[in-house]
This record gives C-alpha cells, sequence and structure tokens, in this order.
C-alpha cells in the first residue's frame, strides 16, 4: 500500500522533472563547447536525459500496472455485467 | 533517377498491400480474432500517426534551419506520455465510459452535451487540419518529383502539368477509397477501427525502419562511424548550430515544446488512435515508454542525416528532402527508394487518420444535428439512420480530401514544411484548456469552454493565419503590415504593441492566454445546466469508484417501443436487438423485455447512440422520445460529497455532544442551585410559620380563656387583651417585612438617590434607639467624624438599615458590660464606611454569611430576648445594594462583632442633585 502510493506519487513528478530538465535554465547547463567521446556534449545531453526519462517511466508502468491491476480494470458505469463487449460488430 | 513508372509501381504495391493487410486484419476482428492488433505494442506504433511526412521531411529541414528546436517536437509528446497515469489514462477512461467518438465529442459531452461546441471543436479543427493535409500531399509530390527528376538540386515546387500528370491526385484517389473502404464499412459499437489501427502500425514500423535505414547511411556510408562524422561537422562551419543553443532560443523553444505536447492530445487524429481506437487502458502503460523510444530514435537519427546534407550536399540544396537526396547524391536509388516509401507511409497514415477523424466529427457534429432537424428523418416511419450516417461519412471524407487537394494546388508556394505544421498545431492548441479544464475543473461550464474556443480560434486566425496568408501574397496585406484602418497597435504580428517576438511565439502566447482567460472568467460567472453539473462529475471524479451511482440523478421514462425504435434506426435491426436481449436477459428470468423502461437502459441506449452519432446528436435523439427528464443535481452533490458529508456529520456530532455535555453541566449546576434555593425556602416557611404560629397561640389561647364561661377578672382580662395586642402587632410586623422584602426584591434597582449627611442621618438612629438600649442597659455612643461626611443615599432607607444594625447589636449584645457605638470613615477615593460596633460574644463563624439571606437568619442563636422577624439584615443589605453600597460584616470575634456599611461618597459639586447610582460591585440578584 505504500510502496504503491509513493510510486504513485512518482508517477504524478516525472513528467514535470522532465519537463523541466527539457526547458531552457537546466538545458543551458549542457550547452558548452565540450565533447564527449566526439560526441558535442549538448545533444548528447537530451539524448541521455531523454533515454533516463524513458527508462524511469518502464521501471514505474510495470510497478504500477503491477500493484494496480484491480485499479485499471475498465470501468463499468451503467450495466453491470458485458457491458464492455457491446454486442455490437467490432 | 529512377524511372517514373517504377517508382508509380512500388508505391502502388506498397499501397495495395496495405489494403490486403487492412481487409485481412477486419475479417479477423470481424470474427472475434482481434489477435495482435488488441496488442500494446500494435496500439503504441499506431500512436506514431503522430510523425507524418513533416517528421520524415520536415524534422531535417527544421534541424538544418534551426539546430536543435526540432527536438521540442518529439521531447512535448515525450512528456505527455510519461504523465499518462494521471493525465491520458482518466482521458481515455472518461471516453470509453462515455462512448466518446472524437474530441469535439468529448469536450461537447462534458459541457452538458453542448451541439454548439462540437460543432465549434469542429469548425476549428477543419480550419486548421485542412492545410496539413495539404502539407501532406505536396510531401508525395515533391519527393516523388525528386526521384524521378535528374538534377538534385532543381526542385519541383509547384506541381507542373495537368492534374493526371500529378502524383499528389492520385495519393488523394488511393487514399480516399482506403478511408471509405476501411473506414465507413459500417457504424460500430465506437468508431473503431481494428483494419485501419494495422496499417497505420505497419506504416509506423516502415517509416521507422526507412528512416533508421538513411541515418545509418549516413554515418556509416558517407562517414567513417560516428566519431568521423561529429569531428567533421564539428569542424563545419554550417553545422554550428547543431550544438549549442542561439541567443534568444527559449520562445520558441518553449513554445513548440507547448504546441507540441497539446497537439499529442488534441490533434484529432491523435485523439482518434490515442483515446477512441484505444481497447485496453493497459495499453496505455506500454505506450508510455515506448512511444517516446519511438520518437527518440526518429530524433536521433535527424542528426546524421542533417549533418550529411549539410556537409556534403550544395549550399542550395532544399533541406526539407535531405532524406531523398543524402542518398540520391551518393547513387544510392534502393535506399532513396526506401526513403520514398517511408516518406508515403509517414504521409498516408497522417491523411488516413486525419480524414476518418474529422469525417466522424463532420458527420456527427456538423451534419446530422441538422438533418435530425429536418421533417424527412423525424417521420416515424424513417428508414434506418446509420446508412444516411455512413453516407454522410464517406462524403465528409471525400470532401475533406478534396479541400486539402484543392489547398495544396493553389498554395504551391515554398513555405518550409516546418512552418505550417505549427501553425495548423497552434490552432487545435486551443482546445486545450477546455480539455484540461474537462478532465480537472468541476466548475468549469459550457459557456466558459465556448468563450475560450471562440477567442483563442479568433486570435489564432488574427495573429498567426492572416499574416501567413498576406505572406504567401494572398490577401490582406495592408492590413498585416500596418494594422487594421491603420491602427498600429492592432497589427497582427505585434498585437497590443507587442514587438521584438517571433510570429509564432506571439500568436500563441495571445491566443492561448486569451483563450485560457475567456474559458475561466466566463465559468466563474455563469452558472452550469443540471445536465454540465451530471457530466462535469462523472469526468472529474472518473476515477472513483462510487461514480455510477450518479447516474441515479437522472430521472427519466420512456415507453420500450420508442427506444426500441430508435435503437434499430440508429444501431441497425440485429444490434438493437441484442441490447435488448441483453438487457431483458439481465433483468430476470422471464427473458421478456420489462414493459416500463427504466433509467439505466434508457442511458444504456444513450451511451451506444452516442457511440455511433457522438453524444450531443445522441442526446437530441433521446429526449425526443422520454418524458419527464429530470436531473437532481441535489443527489449528484449527494453522491459527490458522501464521503466529506461522512467526515462533516461526525466532526458536527462531536461537536454538538461537546455543547451538550456543556450545557448539561450548566443544567446540572443550575439544578444543584435550584434545590439549595428550594430546601431554604422550605426551611424559610416552615420558619415563617413556625415565627407566625407562636404569636398566633398565645392570642389564640389568651382569646379562649377571655371566651371561656368562668369570669376572669377586670384586671387579667385586661392584660389578656394586651397580649393579643402585642401579639398582633408583631404579627403585622412580620408580615409588613415579609412584604418589603418581596417588593425590594422585584424592584429595579435604579432609586434616586440624594446627598446626605452620615451625621445626621447616624444622630438620628441613634436617638431612635436610644430608648431600647437604656432598658437594656448599653452604652451607645457615636465617635464624631472631623469634618461633615456626604454620601449619595436615601435618607429614609439608610436610617432604617442603622437602626435594624444598632438595633441587632443591642438585642444579641450579652457582655457584662454591654457596649454599642458608632464610627464613620473614607474608604477610598469615593466611598465613605459607616461602622457599627459590639462587644458581645460575635457571630459563629458559619454563620456569618447566612445571616444575611432572607431564608436563613441565625435562628438558632436567636436568644430569649430576641424578638423581629430576623429577616432585618436580609432586608437591610437589599437597601444598602440599592443605593450603590455594600453591607457586610467586616469583623468579628469574640470580643465583639462589626458591621459596615460601605456607601458612595458625594462628588463635592453634586450636592443636593440626584444622581444615578453605579452598583459598587455586582451582587447575585437573589441573596
Amino acid at each position: 500500500m505504500k510502496l504503491r502510493a509513493s510510486m504513485r506519487d512518482l508517477a504524478i513528478i516525472l513528467p514535470f522533472g522532465a519537463l523541466a530538465i527539457f526547458l531552457p535554465p537546466y538545458l543551458r547547463v549542457f550547452d558548452q563547447p565540450v565533447a564527449v567521446l566526439g560526441i558535442p556534449l549538448l545533444p548528447l545531453a537530451i539524448f541521455v536525459a531523454w533515454l533516463v526519462g524513458i527508462l524511469l517511466t518502464l521501471l514505474l508502468a510495470r510497478r504500477l500496472t503491477r500493484t494496480s491491476t484491480d485499479d485499471v480494470e475498465p470501468d463499468r458505469t451503467s450495466l453491470s455485467a458485458g457491458e464492455d463487449k457491446p454486442p455490437g460488430d467490432r | 533517377m529512377m524511372s517514373s513508372g517504377f517508382v508509380v509501381i512500388v508505391a502502388a504495391l506498397y499501397l495495395g498491400g496495405l489494403f490486403v493487410l487492412a481487409f485481412v486484419t477486419d475479417r479477423r476482428a470481424a470474427r472475434g480474432a482481434a489477435g495482435f492488433v488488441s496488442s500494446p505494442v500494435v496500439y503504441t506504433l499506431s500512436l506514431a500517426v503522430y510523425c507524418t511526412s513533416w517528421t520524415f521531411y520536415g524534422a531535417v529541414g527544421s534541424a538544418a534551419r534551426n539546430g536543435l528546436e526540432f527536438l521540442t517536437i518529439y521531447l512535448g509528446p515525450t512528456v505527455v506520455l510519461m504523465g499518462w497515469w494521471f493525465f491520458l489514462r482518466k482521458l481515455v477512461r472518461i471516453s470509453n465510459a462515455q462512448r466518446i467518438t472524437s474530441i469535439a465529442d468529448f469536450i461537447s459531452a462534458r459541457y452538458g452535451k453542448s451541439g454548439g461546441i462540437s460543432a465549434l471543436v469542429t469548425i476549428i479543427a477543419l480550419v486548421g487540419i485542412t492545410p496539413y493535409i495539404a502539407l501532406q500531399l505536396k510531401a508525395v509530390a515533391a519527393s516523388f518529383d525528386v526521384l524521378v527528376t535528374p538534377e538534385i538540386a532543381a526542385i519541383a515546387t509547384a506541381p507542373e502539368g495537368g492534374l493526371l500528370a500529378d502524383t499528389a491526385f492520385w495519393v488523394a484517389i488511393a487514399m480516399g477509397a482506403f478511408v471509405i473502404l476501411f473506414g465507413t464499412r459500417h457504424i460500430g459499437a465506437r468508431e473503431r477501427h481494428p483494419g485501419i489501427v494495422a496499417a497505420i502500425a505497419l506504416e509506423s514500423i516502415v517509416k521507422l525502419f526507412a528512416f533508421i535505414a538513411i541515418g545509418l547511411f549516413a554515418i556509416y556510408g558517407l562517414h567513417d562511424g560516428v566519431r568521423d562524422l561529429f569531428d567533421g561537422a564539428i569542424a563545419n562551419d554550417r553545422l554550428q548550430h547543431m550544438f549549442t543553443l542561439p541567443d534568444g532560443f527559449e520562445g520558441r523553444w518553449i513554445t513548440t515544446l507547448f504546441l507540441a505536447g497539446a497537439a499529442m492530445v488534441c490533434l484529432p487524429r491523435q485523439f482518434q488512435v490515442m483515446v477512441v481506437e484505444n481497447a485496453d487502458e493497459r495499453h496505455l502503460s506500454t505506450a508510455s515508454w515506448l512511444f517516446p523510444l519511438y520518437l527518440m530514435l526518429i530524433s536521433l537519427f535527424v542528426v546524421p542525416i542533417t549533418i550529411s546534407g549539410l556537409s556534403v550536399l550544395p549550399a542550395d540544396a532544399n533541406p526539407d528532402l535531405f532524406v531523398l537526396t543524402v542518398p540520391l547524391s551518393a547513387g544510392q536509388n534502393t535506399l532513396a527508394l526506401l526513403a520514398f516509401i517511408g516518406g508515403l507511409s509517414a504521409a498516408t497514415s497522417m491523411v488516413i487518420v486525419s480524414s476518418i477523424a474529422l469525417s466522424i466529427m463532420i458527420s456527427n457534429h456538423l451534419v446530422m444535428p441538422i438533418l435530425l432537424r429536418l421533417p424527412f428523418f423525424n417521420r416515424p416511419q424513417a428508414g434506418n439512420l446509420s446508412a444516411t450516417i455512413l453516407t454522410v461519412r464517406r462524403l465528409s471524407i471525400a470532401s475533406i480530401l478534396l479541400l486539402g487537394f484543392v489547398y495544396y494546388r493553389i498554395t504551391a508556394s515554398g513555405d518550409p514544411l516546418a512552418s505550417i505544421g505549427l501553425i495548423s498545431f497552434a490552432g487545435v492548441a486551443q482546445f486545450l484548456p477546455a480539455l484540461v479544464g474537462a478532465m480537472f475543473w468541476a466548475r468549469g461550464n459550457r459557456h466558459g469552454a465556448m468563450a475560450g474556443l471562440i477567442v483563442g480560434f479568433g486570435f489564432w486566425a488574427y495573429t498567426l493565419i492572416l499574416p501567413s496568408l498576406a505572406q504567401a501574397g494572398w490577401a490582406f496585406h495592408d492590413l498585416a503590415a500596418n494594422g487594421p484602418w491603420g491602427l498600429a497597435f492592432l497589427q497582427p504580428t505585434q498585437l497590443f504593441g507587442v514587438e521584438g517576438f517571433d510570429p509564432l511565439v506571439h500568436g500563441v502566447f495571445w491566443s492561448i492566454t486569451a483563450n485560457v482567460v475567456a474559458y475561466v472568467f466566463v465559468s466563474a460567472l455563469t452558472e452550469q445546466s443540471p445536465l454540465e453539473s451530471l457530466q462535469s462529475a462523472l469526468f472529474v471524479n472518473a476515477f472513483r469508484p462510487d461514480g455510477a451511482r450518479m447516474l441515479d440523478a437522472v430521472q427519466r421514462s420512456a415507453t420500450d417501443r420508442d427506444v426500441y425504435r430508435l435503437a434499430q434506426r440508429v444501431l441497425g435491426l440485429e444490434r438493437a436487438k441484442r441490447i435488448f436481449d441483453d438487457y431483458s436477459h439481465r433483468a430476470g428470468p422471464g427473458g421478456q423485455t420489462p414493459a416500463s423502461m427504466d433509467e439505466s437502459l434508457i442511458t444504456h441506449v444513450e451511451r451506444e447512440l452516442a457511440g455511433s452519432v457522438g453524444a450531443a446528436s445522441a442526446r437530441s435523439l433521446v429526449s425526443r422520445i422520454v418524458k419527464g427528464e429530470t436531473i437532481s443535481v441535489e443527489s449528484v452533490i449527494d453522491i459527490l460529497d458522501r464521503t466529506q458529508q461522512a467526515i462533516n456529520t461526525s466532526k458536527a456530532l462531536q461537536a454538538k455532544s461537546r455543547e451538550l455535555e456543556e450545557t448539561a453541566q450548566q443544567l446540572q449546576r443550575a439544578n444543584d442551585e435550584l434545590k439549595r434555593q428550594d430546601r431554604l425556602k422550605d426551611d424559610f416557611l416552615s420558619h415563617v410559620s413556625h415565627e407566625l404560629r407562636t404569636p398566633m397561640t398565645s392570642i389564640r389561647s389568651f382569646s379562649e380563656i377571655l371566651l371561656s364561661p368562668t369570669p376572669t377578672d377586670e384586671a387579667d382580662a385586661r392584660r389578656f387583651l394586651e397580649i393579643i395586642q402585642q401579639e398582633s402587632e408583631r404579627l403585622t410586623r412580620l408580615l409588613d417585612q415579609i412584604l418589603d422584602l418581596s417588593r425590594l426584591e422585584q424592584e429595579d434597582g435604579q432609586d434616586r438617590l440624594e446627598t446626605v449627611d452620615c451625621a445626621e442621618v447616624i444622630d438620628s438612629a441613634v436617638a431612635t434607639m436610644r430608648g431600647a438600649a437604656e432598658r437594656q442597659q448599653v452604652a451607645l455612643s457615636v465617635k464624631p467624624s472631623d469634618a461633615t461626611i456626604l454620601v449619595l443615599a436615601d435618607r429614609d432607607q439608610l436610617k432604617q438599615v442603622l437602626v435594624n444594625l444598632l438595633s441587632n447589636a443591642i438585642k444579641f449584645n450579652d457582655n457584662a458590660e454591654p457596649r454599642v457605638w458608632v464610627e464613620t470613615e473614607g474608604a477610598g477615593d469615593d466611598r465613605v464606611r459607616i461602622l457599627v460596633f459590639d462587644n458581645g460574644s460575635g457571630i459563629a463563624e458559619d454563620e456569618r454569611e447566612v445571616i444575611f439571606s432572607k431564608y436563613a437568619r441565625g435562628w438558632n442563636v436567636t436568644s430569649a430576648r430576641a424578638s423581629g422577624t430576623g429577616l432585618g439584615l436580609a432586608i437591610s443589605r437589599q437597601l444598602v445594594e440599592r443605593m450603590g453600597g455594600v453591607l457586610d460584616l467586616v469583623h468579628s470575634s469574640a470580643a465583639g462583632a462589626c458591621f459596615a456599611v460601605t456607601l458612595l461618597a458625594a462628588p463635592a459639586d453634586q450636592v443636593h442633585k440626584p444622581a444615578m447610582v453605579q452598583p459598587l460591585r455586582r451582587v447575585q440578584g437573589s441573596d
């Protein structure tokens, strides 16, 4: 329960953190005339941050879906059973 | 250079392959074997319809012109996908529950199923997207021309030759056929199209594959690996902007990041694939990282292609076509053909999904509301509406493509791809405030959403569309340059004197802020209708488990025949029958359709209808057959507030119980007091009875003696009569004093006082008592004061008090040499004390307060000599208090007692003037 609550908080914080990294004040930090392994720092830093963000999202998504399968069940808002399989053609 | 016939055949084969794939998938889905199409990976790939030819060709062009800014277009959606848990998941859940068919439907459903809003959103989308579709056609035509033109640098910007020679024409025809075939085969339960999703997913793989192939070729074919690529690039002057951020990049960077994020949800085609086509909410969790990865890969390979293009190709080559010209320049025709197919994939997937999404919006929100008003479609015997809807959709698709094609033909100017795309993004971003408000702000209402959309759209058209039209040299040239009526501060690119901004930043800033302000303010100033309150509760609280119960708030009824006929007309015979069978199956074992339609079935049918014709039209259809629709806002609020209410109630209960406890304690105290008073009263009554009985007894016995037949001698008779008279007087005195006391208690204490000379009153009282004192051999004296002492008092009452005190002091004095004396002294600034001393045995400790009580005199200490009522001190205290003074026992011991009368001193200038009394202290009234 505690784990899940902290996961939820992270799920909200992560996109904002990612946004902050990709916004000017932070971005300027990497705007240096330096090359790492022959690759200029700025594009390298952006792509590395991007990849880290993707990995964090992946880990978080795994945790969230594992801990809350009940919660992700589609909502049944009107009739009870069978609502999610409307008799229509698909 | 390739032969155009060869290119056409490859393209046709590729598109034919898509047709086959879509066809097979649709067939499998119809058999219930959706299989891989309903997998999260396919879902994610279908989201990649975001990457159009604008990405495929335009990203490289943008990078070549503006450096790293192109990344924002992919970082924006990345951030939005990372926020899937609280944003996209809610969007999808609401849309599934409400059978949402498009973004226009979503916004309108939230704001009271308003037909006006959905129509407005549709029109804005149409205006914003048409140039975008034109852009795709243009990209296909341009890329085809590059492939078949011998000269690399000669880029055909204007379509040459006739209509039939224009590649874009055939592409548009093929796309139209594809969309009509697979997008409007039938009206589904939801607007889901598995065949199309499969085709889009395949196209996403193809374009990624093609793009990566070109990128790898740029790295390893044209350069000797990554290090070599960058070594050359760092040294190249034309490439410096790829590795640094220019000054003042912030405005455009933030703006494009915002627009790209907004576009991820607001573009009708993104909404279609991400929300409407979503088969399972859990797919989002995969897409949340897989789609950003897709975008990152595309962006990653933009860099080597751009570097190669700028370093290998001549300076005047069009960077928008580097993806093709880079392999072509190296003689890699096969690779160039792959790039062409990738670009074709990107363009066609966008055209397909956009035209489906727009056709659903046009038919549901523009055409159907009008058709449903026509008498022809409202006759009871009117035929099946679903056929009409499909026809409308097909016509809409054809019109959209035609519109896009016409736009492409007449705007053949060489506008860079990116600028058209961004203006389009800015247009659909106007949906964002109403969309976010729909999900998170319960107070947002229809008027606010309408105002925001209109204002935002207006500013967008004025600040972004109008200048671009002027720039293309079509119209408004004068207006764009000088402002309307020559008013410089209304100039579209420098609105209200805001200068020095990039036109895109300027336009987005004004349109979005105006939109948000209008939405929030108008919402705050106007009220929601009951239906809006219900919908807003369902939207904002989509994650709450008790959401379904909010539907209990709707009360309406309809006959089964009407509901059945309506369902049949719109959904078709088969589906209508199935809905009703399912319902009656669930309703009871009898298996019969219930006679009266309850709310759950009506809601269910309305939802199913909404899934086909949109919420606004479904509502308008249903409201024609239902009677007595009421939505009780109270019950919506009730359900929403139930938890909160429980907390509040328990808090209120606690407070109430504390209050009750206090009241109970107060009551307890009051009760105790009353009991005490009651006991005192009983005592008093018994004492008074006793006091009355003593004289009564003697009166009676002497009267009996006098009346007896035995004669009494004259002297005795006279003595008896005297006793009778004395006792009667004593009785009268007693009764008088009791009456006095109760009168004093009831009267208000505000007597008019006068200035009285103390010494005079004391002398008068002492004179009165001198006789009694002499009879009992008590020495009575007055200690004279130095000066005249004036007090505020009632002369007669003060004398009465003093007489009473003296009388007591004389009466109860049991000293062998009894002595009583009076002194006067000042007590503080404005008080005077008259002290009455005696040298008797004093007053027992436990009686010192009781003696002043009217109910309990020191009856027990009444000596044999004592006569009187025992009410003297009680009356005296009452009198003194009415004069604003205090009567108390200041000192008592075996050697004697001292009573003090403290009074207000009369101010010198108030001599002989009456004054209002201010009590010295508050004394409990009854004592």
